[in-house]
């Protein structure tokens, strides 16, 4: 056995002894492009991971000033309201239609979920819904060029508190695609308890949750074909419920996006009913 | 793949035959899981693609092996229809494809397997490749293994692979090497025997360009204290091991290194003091030992544990059980009653102090006693578990048997569970089980318990009867109810019955049985996993062939 010793120490001196060079982390770059990307955040009240989430979307916000669009769909899954006392929560953020969204985009593995352009981008994921794949893309997403530029016009009657939107869809290369119209309305700066971390804040700032639809939840058939210089145009009318605490007017942004839908993502061999995120936008309705 | 699929046709289409080393032998299993599923929104049954619209799901298994002379051979076929195994959260998991192969060759000393394969280092530490059905365990490594025995008694391998993910793998290798030996010496003076069972082992993980891209556009965004400005493809993990046995004594110490690695910590405060849960770049260290004392019907064993930043995985993005190179042996006793074992102590990788003792004592032949307490901190000496728990076993005659016990916890719901502004859950659970045999046929086992507590769901009643008809069938019926439920969990004490009938046929068990389960956390050997309510039909088939 003796006779073994230096062999083997030479075996492990080979295997672990070699300098290697280091990988040296990058700096955020500063981008400038017109690519406005989306990131869509299922989220909950009780869910206590939930704000960090939030947290970096405002750094990424801040990071990439108007590049980055954001809407939080609260969903049942540690989503119903809070009834600790003393933190007893005043709305419940849900809504059918964000429940209904996270079926279609396929679960995921526990919250914070997130999509970034509703694009999977690594093979190996088992969900379109994670918690890396905006961290590791969302530059790469920002500095692509659009295949159109988005533009809302709002108007507010604060009489009868209806909405119009007019959407205006101007493109900047020819595409084809099956392309669809997304539109709907967020509000922030509601303030509500949260679970957070370790904690209840009672006084948490709930920002780009989402209230309505003003599209089909699958979007709104737009066109087959971009052509530079023919701009499309859709309007959507609303009329916002009576403020009540929420549905505060001056929080409210529509948010629109355009979507492919012959770009779906597919997960253990089967298409999710979305399309590839090509531009967004938002705009405060007043 | 063609590989896989060559060997599952010649091993199903080779002759059965007794053991006869000219022809060959096959053998295998089979298992599947299949559930019904039946809609309860009382306990949150429900909202999952299962309860919504497709009501059935099944997991099975079809393991075949051949074995002839020093050649072996196996496949495995997994098929997932409509599964939660990998994500209880509503997941939904449809797939079919061989789960498993592998060759093996012995060639004298020499021992060469290829394909899916499973093996550990020391007691896991490091390293460890199995499969564990119910936390949807399965990090086989897809690579080559050389076995190689220097003598009787020494032996060392080597191995290097992917570690397997459902049916891919991940892109980062994986490769190992391990020398383990045993020395005896029989002081024929004193009549004491001595052994020593050393053993050494290193393995090392490298991350692919992919992995590093996703790390780094975490990382980069990192302010303050928090950043990390760089780090390395590869991360390596020492261990050294050995078992003392002297007479009744056998001790157990193993020790390990692990180079710096980037590692997501769960408990790790940001610089800014709003969140937890961040990367870290730092090296980690486990110290592990177990000494155990058996002699005349008395048997101790102590245990501790003492872990720093030592999660390993293969992809340091992975959550929960995903990607997990190694396995931290749990310090609590694995408890099997449906009360005492609601509340486990999953293994905190990144930090923890932890202990255990036990006793056993056999009084006679009608008498026996265990008692076992175990502890667990983490590094800042905050307590994360206790347990208390004492067991008394008699048996008056052949026919009779009474076990009675009580188990006391105090169980951190925060860390284990991830849970808000909530206290620690303190439990008191006394239980008693009986066993009478009213023929060589016929048995009859009753078992009964009540949780005592005023944290989470609250107290609990438990009781179970099980009826044996030997050598075939086996009949169960039991109830799980919250009777004194904690109104800030849940409205009010719901029961959770279960009803079961079994049948036994030489190899061939099935079962059938309408179940009701309440949520919680399943946890095998310290590694654990959330369990939503279950609400159906279950029935099973396993086999052996």
């Amino acid at each position: 056995m003796k006779k073994y010793i230096p062999v083997l120490l030479f075996i492990f001196s080979l295997l672990s002894g070699c300098k290697e060079e280091e990988i040296i982390v990058p700096k955020v770059q500063t981008i400038q492009s017109e690519r406005i990307v989306l990131i869509e955040d299922f989220t909950g009240v009780k869910c206590p991971n939930c704000p960090n989430a939030a947290r970096q979307i405002a750094q990424l916000e801040d990071l990439y000033p108007g590049r980055v669009v954001a809407v939080a769909y609260h969903t049942n899954f540690l989503g119903d309201p809070i009834t600790k006392p003393g933190f007893i929560s005043k709305y419940d953020f849900r809504t059918p239609s964000g429940n209904q969204l996270e079926e279609i985009m396929g679960f995921y593995l526990g919250k914070p979920a997130v999509t970034l352009n509703r694009k999977k981008y690594n093979p190996q994921d088992e969900f379109l819904l994670g918690q890396t794949d905006v961290l590791a893309n969302i530059e790469t997403e920002i500095q692509s060029k659009p295949v159109a530029l988005i533009s809302i016009t709002n108007t507010f009657n604060e009489g009868d508190r209806k909405l119009k939107s007019v959407i205006t869809i101007t493109p900047r290369q020819s595409f084809d695609g099956a392309i669809r119209l997304h539109a709907l309305v967020t509000e922030s700066d509601i303030i509500d308890p949260q679970e957070d971390n370790t904690d209840y804040k009672k006084d948490y700032v709930h920002n780009h949750v989402f209230r309505q639809m003003l599209s089909d939840l699958n979007g709104d058939a737009l066109a087959t074909s971009l052509q530079v210089g023919t701009p499309l145009t859709k309007t959507y009318e609303f009329i916002l419920p009576t403020e009540a605490g929420w549905w505060v007017a001056k929080n409210c942004s529509v948010v629109a996006f355009i979507s492919d839908y012959n770009q779906k993502p597919e997960i253990n061999g089967q298409q999710l009913n979305v399309g590839y995120v090509l531009q967004a936008v938002q705009a405060k309705i007043k | 793949m063609r590989i896989a699929i060559l060997l599952m046709i010649s091993a199903l289409t080779a002759p059965l035959i007794a053991q006869n080393d000219n022809t060959g032998r096959i053998s295998g299993s089979f298992s599947s899981n299949v559930n019904f599923f039946m809609k309860d929104t009382a306990i949150h049954a429900s909202g999952t693609p299962q309860y919504e619209y497709q009501l059935y799901s099944a997991d099975t298994w079809l393991n075949v092996q051949y074995n002839r002379n020093n050649f072996e051979a196996g496949v495995r076929l997994d098929a997932f229809n409509n599964s939660y195994l990998f994500n209880p959260n509503g997941g939904s998991y449809t797939a079919i494809g061989i789960g498993n192969w592998f060759v093996s060759q012995q060639i004298k000393n020499l021992n060469i397997k290829g394909g899916y394969i499973y093996d550990q280092i020391g007691s896991g530490i490091i390293y460890r490749a199995y499969e564990e059905r119910p936390l949807a365990i399965d990090n086989a490594l897809l690579g080559v293994r050389l076995a190689y025995d220097i003598s009787p008694d020494w032996h060392i391998k080597a191995f290097t692979g992917k570690q397997k993910v459902q049916f891919d793998s991940y892109k980062e290798l994986i490769k190992g090497i391990s020398l383990e030996g045993f020395i005896t010496k029989k002081e024929a003076a004193e009549g004491t025997n001595w052994s020593l069972a050393p053993g050494i082992g290193m393995v090392a993980r490298t991350l692919d360009n992919e992995t590093v891209e996703k790390v780094n556009n975490v990382l980069k965004y990192y302010t303050g204290a928090d950043t990390i400005s760089s780090y390395k493809h590869n991360t390596y993990a020492f261990s050294l091991y050995n078992t003392l046995s002297v007479g009744p004594i056998s001790w157990y110490v193993e020790g390990a290194y692990k180079t710096p690695d980037i590692m997501y910590s769960p408990l790790q405060l940001n610089a800014a003091g709003n969140a937890y849960g961040l990367y870290v770049h730092k090296a980690g260290t486990v110290l592990y030992t177990s000494v155990s004392y058996a002699k005349k019907g008395l048997g101790i064993t102590l245990e501790g544990k003492r872990t720093e930043n030592f999660s390993f995985k293969t992809d340091p993005s992975l959550l929960l059980n995903r990607g997990l190179i190694n396995y931290i042996p749990s310090m609590s006793r694995i408890n099997t009653y449906r009360l005492t074992s609601r509340y486990n102590p999953a293994t905190q990788f990144m930090g923890e102090l932890a202990g255990q003792l036990e006793l056993r004592y056999r009084l006679s032949d009608q008498w026996s006693f265990l008692g076992n307490y175990s502890l667990v901190n983490d590094l800042e000496s905050t307590p994360l578990y206790r347990e208390l728990y004492v067991e008394g076993t008699v048996k008056p005659n052949k026919k009779d048997q009474l076990i009675f016990g009580l188990q006391r916890q105090v169980y951190n719901q925060i860390v284990y569970e991830g849970k808000v502004n909530v206290p620690d859950v303190k439990t008191v659970t006394p239980f008693i089980e009986y066993q009478h045999k009213f023929d060589r046929r016929k048995a009859l086992r009753a078992e009964a318990s009540m949780m005592l507590t005023d944290q989470d769901y609250g107290s609990w009643a438990f009781a179970l009867l099980e009826y044996t008809i030997a050598p075939h069938w086996g009949f169960v019926i039991s109830d799980m109810y919250n009777y004194d439920h904690n109104p800030e969990k849940t409205s009010k004490g719901l029961n959770y019955p279960a009803v079961s009938v079994f049948y036994n046929s030489g190899p061939n068990r099935f079962s059938l049985g309408y179940v009701k389960q309440v949520e919680g956390i399943v946890c095998t050997g310290g590694i654990c996993r959330y369990e939503p309510a279950f609400s159906g039909v279950k029935a099973t088939i396993n086999t052996n062939f």
